[in-house]
Parts: C-alpha cells; sequence; structure tokens
C-alpha cells in the first residue's frame, strides 16, 4: 500500500526554524528584493520541503506547492482569458483565494506547472506527483463575465488545462492528480463535470488521480467510477462512512485518512480494521494512502509528524 | 494594575449631558489599526525583549489614542480598537482553560496567525476584557462596546482534539462566553458585540450557530451586536432573523449592498451595522458613495434602526486611512442629518 500527500505543504516552520518563505514575501512587498531573488528562495524552500516529505518516507510526494498563494492563482494567471478580483473564502475553510474573472474566452498559453515540476523532480528521490486544478474547481471557483453558459466556461478550462497534462506527460509525470472539490456541492452539475474530465484527460496515458476533498464523494459514486481515470481520492476525514460504500470499482483508491484540517492525530489502530476490510475487495495495489487535503491547513511540524505516523500504518500491511 | 470600581454611562445621555442621537449613530466594528511602536513593541515582547509592564504601558497609550481619535471625529458608540489583541480567536483561546495555541498556519497570501487548539475541557477562568474594557470606557463619555468573539466562531476556527462533535464544541464554548459577558454586564457594559463572523459559513449548521449564541445571551440583558462577514448571507437570511441580538452588523460595501434585494423580500426586523465603507481596500471611499448607501438603506429600514460603521475591523488598514474612511463616515452621515432634520 502506497502512501502519498494530497498537495499543499505548510511554507513556513515554527520557531526556531527561520520562516524564509514569509520573510522573503514580505520583503519583495517592501520592494527590498526582486522577484527573481524571491523565486530564488522559493526554490530553495521547495528544495527543503522536497527533503522533508523524502524523510517521512511517503512513496509519492509533490513539492509542496510553495509557489502557490492558492489553487487557483498559479493556473488563472497563467492562461489567457483570467483576470484576478478580490478575495474570497475558500469552500468553508478560514482561509481566502484570490477570485479569478473569465473576462474572455479562455485558452491556454504556455505550460504553467512544468518547470516546477520538473525543478522537483529534479531534486527528490521520490516520484514527484504534480497537481492541477480541475477545470470545474476552477471555473466554479472564478467568477464568469464572458460566457453565457457555465458549461460552456467548463468546457474552454478544459481544452486549455488538458495542454498542461499533456505537457506534464511530456515531462515524465508518472501520476498527475486533478483537484476536484467543487462538484461535491453541485453534484447536479455531474454531466458537464464528466464531459470535462474527459475532455481534459483524452489521450493521455500517465495515470490520473482525481482528488476529491471537502465532502461526500459516494453521492456522485457512479459518476466518478465511470471516468477514465487510474484513482479516486477520497476525503474520508470529512466523510468517513464513504469508507463503506466504496466497493464495485476496478481502478484504485486514494483513502484521505489523514485528517488535513485538524491537529489531532490519527487512531491508525481504530482504522486498522476499516482498512483490513477494503483490503478484501481491492488488492494493496489498487489501494494509497493520503491527506484529506493540502495540509497547508495544519502547523509544519504537525503536518510532517501526521505523515509519519501514516507512514508507518502503511508499513504494517 | 486592576481597575474594581464599576463604570457605566447613562443609556440615552453620556456622562456630560450630552444626548445620544437617535438616528444614524456611528460606531465601528472593533479593531484599529496598531501603531508601528505597538506592532514594535509586541515583536520585541514575542521575542522576550520587553517586559509585560512595558508593553501594557504603550498598550494603554494606543487605546487611548484610538479612543481620542473616534472622539475627535464624533462618532456615538466606541470601541477600544483591540489593541491588546492578536487574532480574535486566539486571543479568547489564550484566556480560557481548555486551549493551546498551534504553530502558525496560513489564512491568505503572506498572513498567517496562531490557532487555537481545543485539548481539553473548555472552562472559564476569570474576566477576560473587562478590565480594558472599563479601561477605555473611563476615557470617553460615549458608550463603549464590549467585544467578544462568539461560541460558533470560536469553534469554527479553532483545531479540536477534545469533543466528539462540533456541536457539543460550541455548546461547551457558549457556557464558558457566558461567564465573561455577565461579567461585563456587572461591570456595567451595556453595548456588548459578540461577532461570529464564521456563521454564514457553513448553513447547514445554522441552528447550531443560533442554539450557541442563545446559550451565550439568554436571560442576559444588555444590547447585543454580532457582526457577520465573509460569507453567504443569501444561504442564511432570513433564518440569521432568529438570531438572539437587537443588531446584526454586516459588510454591505463589500457586497455591493446586494442584501438589500433580500430585505425587500423578507423584512428584515432588526437594528443594522450598516457597514458602508470598506475595510480591506485603501481606497476612501466617496462621501457622496456612501450616502447613497445610507440613503437605500433608510428605503427599508428606520434610522433609528441604522448603526453606520466600516465593513468590518480596521485593522489592515493604516491609521490615516481609518481616519479618513471613519471621516467620511462622519461627514455623510452628519449631512444626510441635516437634509432630513432627523434627532
Amino acid at each position: 500500500m502506497k502512501t502519498t500527500i494530497a498537495g499543499s505543504y505548510p511554507k513556513i516552520p515554527n520557531r526556531p526554524r527561520p520562516a524564509k518563505h514569509r520573510m522573503a514575501v514580505a520583503r519583495l512587498q517592501q520592494g527590498k528584493i526582486t522577484i527573481d531573488e524571491l523565486k530564488k528562495i522559493e526554490n530553495d524552500v521547495t528544495t527543503e520541503v522536497i527533503e522533508e516529505l523524502v524523510g517521512t518516507d511517503l512513496d509519492i510526494i509533490t513539492d509542496g506547492m510553495i509557489r502557490w498563494e492558492d489553487g487557483q492563482t498559479p493556473f488563472a494567471s497563467a492562461l489567457e482569458g483570467f483576470e484576478r478580483s478580490g478575495l474570497i473564502r475558500y469552500f468553508d475553510t478560514n482561509t481566502y483565494y484570490r477570485q479569478p474573472v473569465a473576462t474572455e474566452k479562455i485558452r491556454f498559453k504556455q505550460p504553467i506547472t512544468v518547470d516546477d515540476f520538473m525543478f522537483a523532480k529534479k531534486h527528490s528521490k521520490k516520484p514527484v506527483k504534480p497537481v492541477v486544478t480541475g477545470p470545474y474547481t476552477l471555473a466554479r471557483l472564478s467568477e464568469n463575465q464572458h460566457y453565457s453558459k457555465f458549461s460552456d466556461f467548463v468546457l474552454d478550462v478544459a481544452r486549455a488545462l488538458h495542454e498542461e497534462v499533456s505537457a506534464l506527460e511530456n515531462a515524465g509525470a508518472e501520476i498527475i492528480q486533478i483537484d476536484e472539490p467543487a462538484i461535491l456541492r453541485f453534484p447536479n452539475d455531474a454531466g458537464i463535470f464528466s464531459e470535462a474530465i474527459r475532455l481534459l484527460i483524452q489521450g493521455i496515458k500517465t495515470p490520473i488521480l482525481l482528488q476529491t476533498f471537502f465532502g461526500d464523494a459516494t453521492p456522485l459514486w457512479s459518476t466518478l467510477t465511470a471516468l477514465p481515470v487510474a484513482w479516486l481520492g477520497l476525503d474520508l476525514a470529512t466523510a468517513p462512512a464513504a469508507l463503506k460504500t466504496v466497493n464495485g470499482w476496478k481502478g484504485g483508491l486514494c483513502l484521505g485518512l489523514l485528517d488535513a484540517r485538524n491537529t489531532k492525530f490519527e487512531d491508525w489502530k481504530n482504522l486498522r480494521p476499516k482498512v483490513e476490510k477494503l483490503l478484501s475487495n481491492y488488492d494493496d495495489e489498487r489501494l494509497m494512502l493520503s491527506s484529506s487535503a493540502g495540509l497547508e491547513f495544519l502547523p509544519r511540524e504537525r503536518a510532517e509528524e501526521k505523515l509519519k505516523r501514516m507512514v508507518a500504518f502503511a508499513r504494517e500491511f | 494594575m486592576l481597575i474594581e470600581e464599576t463604570v457605566s454611562y447613562t443609556s440615552d445621555k453620556t456622562d456630560s449631558g450630552q444626548s445620544l442621537r437617535r438616528c444614524l449613530r456611528t460606531t465601528s466594528v472593533g479593531s484599529f489599526p496598531k501603531p508601528s511602536y505597538l506592532k514594535k513593541a509586541r515583536s520585541a515582547f514575542a521575542r522576550g525583549e520587553l517586559s509585560e509592564e512595558e508593553l501594557l504601558e504603550l498598550t494603554k497609550k494606543a487605546t487611548t489614542e484610538v479612543i481620542h481619535l473616534q472622539d475627535e471625529l464624533g462618532i456615538d458608540i466606541l470601541v477600544d480598537g483591540e489593541m491588546y489583541r492578536g487574532d480574535m480567536a486566539t486571543y479568547f483561546a489564550e484566556n480560557f482553560a481548555g486551549f493551546e495555541i498551534s504553530g502558525l498556519v496560513r489564512s491568505y497570501g503572506n498572513r498567517y496567525y496562531r490557532k487555537p487548539i481545543c485539548i481539553s475541557e473548555i472552562k472559564y477562568k476569570s474576566p477576560i476584557t473587562v478590565d480594558w474594557w472599563k479601561r477605555a470606557q473611563k476615557l470617553t463619555t460615549k458608550p463603549m462596546k464590549a467585544i467578544l468573539t462568539g461560541p460558533y466562531t470560536m469553534m469554527d476556527w479553532s483545531f479540536n482534539e477534545y469533543y466528539a462533535t462540533r456541536s457539543e464544541f460550541a455548546k461547551a464554548m457558549a457556557l464558558a462566553l457566558r461567564e465573561e459577558v455577565k461579567a461585563l454586564i456587572d461591570a456595567g457594559a451595556t453595548e456588548i458585540q459578540i461577532d461570529e463572523p464564521a456563521i454564514s459559513v457553513r448553513p447547514e449548521e445554522i441552528e447550531l450557530a443560533i442554539e450557541s449564541f442563545r446559550r451565550v445571551v439568554k436571560d442576559l440583558s444588555a444590547h447585543f451586536y454580532t457582526h457577520i462577514c465573509y460569507g453567504d448571507f443569501t444561504k442564511i437570511y432570513p433564518k440569521i432573523l432568529e438570531l438572539p441580538v437587537d443588531q446584526l452588523d454586516l459588510e454591505m460595501a463589500n457586497s455591493g449592498m446586494d442584501m438589500l434585494e433580500l430585505f425587500r423580500k423578507h423584512k428584515f426586523t432588526k437594528e443594522i451595522g450598516l457597514g458602508v465603507v470598506d475595510s480591506h481596500s485603501p481606497v476612501v471611499e466617496k462621501k457622496e458613495d456612501v450616502k447613497r448607501r445610507i440613503r437605500k438603506t433608510m428605503e427599508l429600514i428606520d434610522p433609528e434602526r441604522i448603526y453606520v460603521d466600516p465593513d468590518c475591523g480596521m485593522k489592515t488598514r493604516t491609521w490615516e486611512e481609518t481616519r479618513e474612511k471613519l471621516w467620511v463616515i462622519v461627514e455623510a452621515v452628519n449631512e444626510i442629518r441635516t437634509e432630513l432634520k432627523l434627532d
């Protein structure tokens, strides 16, 4: 049973370790360093985070998304057709993101995360999983001032992000994670969501992990399991009961059992029988343990310790 | 040093005998920007380079400045500016039994805060804000609002390692906060604001939020306010009118006054704290725009039930921006009062 992290990692550690990233952003805002100097510090911090994640012994890591202000901004600011607006709450978290605004037709310009992926790959002993915010979620979290129909907006974002997924495949990604939390809030959009995901990954050979979080994915189970993806990622911290209803899927299950939004350590002993039961339906190559979402909601040291404990649990099997 | 005596003002008249205005009273939501000397002092204190007494003196100095600024501008109901607080949830968590404070977590951009962690049963220890409230009230003849963070928001903005459910957590928090409200009332506070900015985030939990709030204020007598912001208000309206408060303070400027459309469909039955300037933008609003917002609200709500203020706390603005934004509010209100001959 492999282990991974479902996206982001806290950008700064706590004292006495220095908050390099935070200080660098503050110095950039004060005009004391240039954007190139910030990028160099982001590379240094990313390298440190990769070492830390490799140190937890996860099988598949991410680069921690240190450069991302939030899940939407890197993609919206690199695609043609988006502008940035004010801060808005990110789902039911106490965090905020810059809301993208679609003011023109959305088009792909050039690879967005490929350089970051290549950098991470070069600095990691473990496979690196790039993460792309999915077309439905990116459109749903944006304001639409251009398209008369939301579905046209979603499909154009899917076409644009397809280029990004292709670029990541060409760059050698072994697995690509697509984040789609928003669909859990709008199950009636299952049709357009499916169409968008199919467009997004059309012709892609790299295994795709479709990651849902902040809700229960089982009401959409028939939609999700009909998609040509290799892995489905579930937030089992938010919806623990979902574990009972996830049988009958031929692909892999990424079990988000590590609660990304609470400092409380998981009771792995108590979770063991549930995982064992799943193993009677899924062989261990089709199960992966993960966090329920990105880990930026936690203090850095707690995130690291939680990952270590999850890995230790996985090694028991 | 503790100040033991009860401090109060009479609810209709200030100590100088001047009547409080009846219509379009002006106020603030809570926080003011900390002066740079206080920010430096708080950092120095955190590094162990400044004593608690030295920090306290500077905090009192800043509080006095905040109160004088509001008095000079002619604000009707004052706040102490929360110079002694960091984050609005963490400050209270530090003062109740049952919490510890986490390492830094990011809220957006480059902003980080230390989030409370509930690790055992929450219990009230001793008054938290009462001395500050008394100190502030003594500095003005106008009524001074006491401001607390509500039980639902405290729960939602904390990590929970102790309670089995969110409901148990919020209800325990409510009982502890109730003791603080009682202590404030005993000290003479009549204007008490219990902020619930998280209340609109999970509409499915609105019943829990209302019930928790009820536990805080049940059978207690004061003029209760709550401040709500950053969420989908449409999903909790009109249900939110069941919250046992006199006044709902809302971020009307930031929401483009869309809420008024809701009020046309379903009558707004409480006093409104009408946020008419954007606390999160450095751009100072034009007086005519602020007047238009107030007048538009007056089409639906009587001026006696309108309290005009900024959208939210001002701590992310500069001192000058805060002064200018409050000045625009006061000028706009004064002009409307003159034009319409309001009390």
